[in-house]
């Protein structure tokens, strides 16, 4: 079989192949024997796997011999069929692997003896207490007229009580629209990370790797997790995760950022003179005299520059990298602490004040980097720690001291450094923590693709690692010209395009990008 | 349990103990589920088939003659009744839609009497790496569509389905009758 074939198997187990998908491979397989055989066999012990790692059915052995009082006077075949038609009349047509493989879970003859009612209906289909919603399903409507629309790859269950309605969303996302309750008719959902309690609204729920996004269309919606619990209001977002429930802004600028890098290694430690005049790479100009005057000269026609820059493409800001200067880089990337800025650069730190008024004065939002970790000394060398327990705090910290001095509102925040390991890296909780400490500013956190293309960005950035809306996409910088392809993917996920408004080709790039956002 | 212990409870049961037969199921059922599951390769039968053998069990109980070899019969009994299934399915007039399934229905009914030793299973799985045994967890303890797991692992799913197949083959060939889990 070919990789292409094995994934047209996973997704046959799936239940996802679309008719015309399974037609075709029904032919390929009448005409190929070998591939029919491979295919066969593969698919048995698929289910072979799944049936080893069920949990034991508790309730075979009472439901067999519920079955077998109802047999008379019907066959055991049609006995079987009848009881399971009544509780999941959609069994007999399973086009899902996952909807067949989760009917053990969910078939208890105790429904059918009992006559209990359906719950929720699908087309052609009526869901019982407990069901899980075959995969193939992706509408709801109940009896007062609430809807529920399944995205694909959710797996959705059912509750036992049909006045007091209850979805368990395991995976994936829906969008409901619940009629007022009234007379003690409820109607909520549950997910792995937090509930929400409805009367009556249309609110949209989705579940991510470790947390559940809960977005209120209209009316108000109470999503309780840990000891958290939040009423959110229509045109509100709520993540809920780690035991907490925290508000998500969305940041509506999409206009472009600069990233403006104003300092950087010059050469490795060791190939330094201790009489260099510019030890912190000041614009990565070696000549540079950075004790005097001269230094300010520079960043200010640098700055100059930039501000046209950025108006020319109507951008929202700009972020300033490096200001602690680059004479550590090579030992610890951008150190991203803007508190160590007056000991590492004092050069810089005497002309920041005015050069950060200079830009919002042009109208633009600032910005810097901020780092997780805790930045040592080391005898004559550096060290990073991070804690994560006191990685959000460390982050909050140069985050408040850059927004009162600066009034910075950008912040990139790294994760990766020269020397950090995988553990190194900030956890996501601690960086929900700090995105619900800041709610006002835009937080771009850095990941490891990030630093490679633009394309990992977008995927690292866009998804559920961060809070929707915090996303950004970094174009390639140096010598990287975005490409059309890059420009028009980056519009389709409303990211914010960030980019070197000291390098022409980027500039050009999207100020002949018609369709970005204007101001 | 053992086999002279589940002859106990066949002979209770054949004497019309619901309870000794309930706990014959209880025995009995997953093994005889994965017995079914490693022959079909549609996993909607499994549940069905298994359903309807353990009916037949009771009906033909009386028939039993306790010589140690109970679970054996109940397979018999599953066996049989698949074979009806793979059957009755594979030559149904395909509609478009039933057409794969009936294709892979006659590919299953001509495999059905290998003997894929299924009882090595359990012991071939622990002899996975930790990378493919999570992976296995993942798709088939938990269910995890292969998209969801494709972006859970930050891998392609196509990556993913190569490797889900590599560990297929691997278990196949663990439990095959000249296989190497010894």
């Amino acid at each position: 079989m070919t990789p292409d074939d094995l994934e047209l198997l996973e997704r046959l187990r799936d239940g996802t192949l679309a008719a015309a998908t399974r037609d075709g491979l029904a032919r390929r397989l009448i005409q190929d024997p070998a591939l029919r055989a491979e295919m066969a066999r593969d698919l048995r012990l698929g289910n072979a796997l799944r049936a080893v790692a069920l949990a034991r059915d508790p309730q075979v052995a009472q439901r067999t011999l519920a079955l077998i009082d109802a047999e008379q006077p019907v066959s055991s075949q049609r006995a079987v069929a009848r009881v399971m038609a009544s509780i999941a009349p959609w069994w007999r047509q399973p086009r899902t692997w996952i909807a067949a493989a989760s009917l053990a879970a969910v078939i208890t003859i105790s429904f059918w003896l009992t006559a209990q009612p359906a719950i929720a209906w699908s087309d052609g289909a009526a869901l019982f207490p407990g069901a899980t919603v075959p995969a193939d399903v992706h509408e709801l409507r109940f009896a007062d007229g609430s809807t529920v629309i399944i995205a694909p790859s959710s797996r959705v269950r059912l509750g036992d009580d049909a006045q007091r309605k209850h979805l368990y969303l395991d995976t994936g996302s829906i969008d409901a629209h619940v009629t007022t309750q009234r007379d003690g008719a409820s109607f909520s959902v549950s997910t792995p990370y937090g509930d929400a309690d409805v009367r009556g609204t249309r609110f949209q729920v989705a579940v991510a790797d470790d947390s559940s996004i809960v977005s209120v269309s209209e009316g108000r919606v109470d999503v309780r997790h840990g000891d958290d619990a939040v009423s959110v209001a229509a045109g509100e977002r709520v993540v809920a995760a780690d035991q907490h429930v925290l508000p998500m802004v969305a940041w509506k600028d999409r206009r472009p950022l600069g990233r403006l890098v104003v300092a950087g290694p010059l050469g490795p430690p060791e190939r330094r003179f201790t009489n260099d005049p510019n030890p912190n790479g000041w614009l990565f100009e070696p000549t540079l005299d950075a004790h005097s005057a001269t230094l300010a000269q520079h960043l200010e026609a640098t700055l100059a520059q930039t501000v046209t820059t950025l108006r020319s493409v109507g951008a929202q800001g700009v972020l300033l990298y490096g200001i602690e200067g680059g004479a550590h880089h090579y030992r610890t990337g951008f150190v991203g602490d803007p508190r160590r800025v007056p000991e590492l650069a004092p050069e810089f730190d005497a002309l920041a004040d005015s050069l950060f008024a200079r830009l919002r004065a042009a109208g633009l939002a600032t910005g810097v980097t901020v780092s997780p970790w805790r930045l040592e000394r080391l005898g004559a060398t550096w060290q990073q720690t991070l804690d994560p327990a006191t990685c959000a705090a460390e982050l909050d910290g140069k985050i408040a001291y850059a927004r009162k001095r600066w009034g910075c509102t950008l912040f990139y925040v790294n994760r990766t450094a020269p020397n950090a390991t995988a553990s190194d890296r900030i956890p996501d909780s601690a960086l929900r923590l700090v995105a619900a400490h800041h709610p006002d500013v835009l937080l771009i956190i850095e990941d490891a693709s990030a630093a490679q293309s633009a394309v990992g960005a977008a995927q690292a950035l866009g998804g559920n690692r961060v809070p929707a809306g915090r996303a950004v996409i970094r174009l390639p910088w140096f010598q990287a010209k975005p490409t059309p392809d890059s420009l028009t993917a980056a519009r389709a996920a409303k990211d914010i395009l960030m980019f070197d408004p000291q390098v022409q080709e980027q500039a050009d790039a999207i100020r002949g990008d018609q369709q970005l956002p204007v101001p | 349990m053992d086999a002279d212990a589940l002859d106990q409870l066949a002979i209770a049961a054949q004497g019309g103990d619901r309870a000794a037969f309930q706990r014959l199921v209880e025995e009995l059922h997953q093994d005889l589920r994965i017995f079914v599951a490693v022959r079909t390769s549609a996993a909607d039968q499994v549940e069905e088939v298994v359903q309807t053998a353990l009916i037949a069990t009771w009906r033909l109980l009386p028939r039993y003659e306790p010589r140690g070899t109970l679970t054996a019969w109940v397979k018999g009994i599953a066996l049989n009744h698949l074979r009806k299934v793979l059957s009755s399915r594979a030559r149904t007039p395909l509609a478009p839609l039933d057409a794969l399934d009936g294709v892979l229905a006659r590919e299953d009914e001509a495999d059905l009497d290998e003997d894929p030793r299924t009882e090595r299973l359990r012991h071939c799985l622990e002899h996975l790496n930790d990378q493919s045994r999570e992976l296995v967890e993942l798709r088939y303890r938990d269910e995890i569509s292969l998209d969801a797991l494709a972006a859970r692992l930050g891998r392609s799913a196509g990556t993913l389905a190569v490797h889900l197949h590599r560990v297929r083959k691997a278990l196949r060939d663990c439990i095959a009758p000249n296989g190497t889990s010894s």
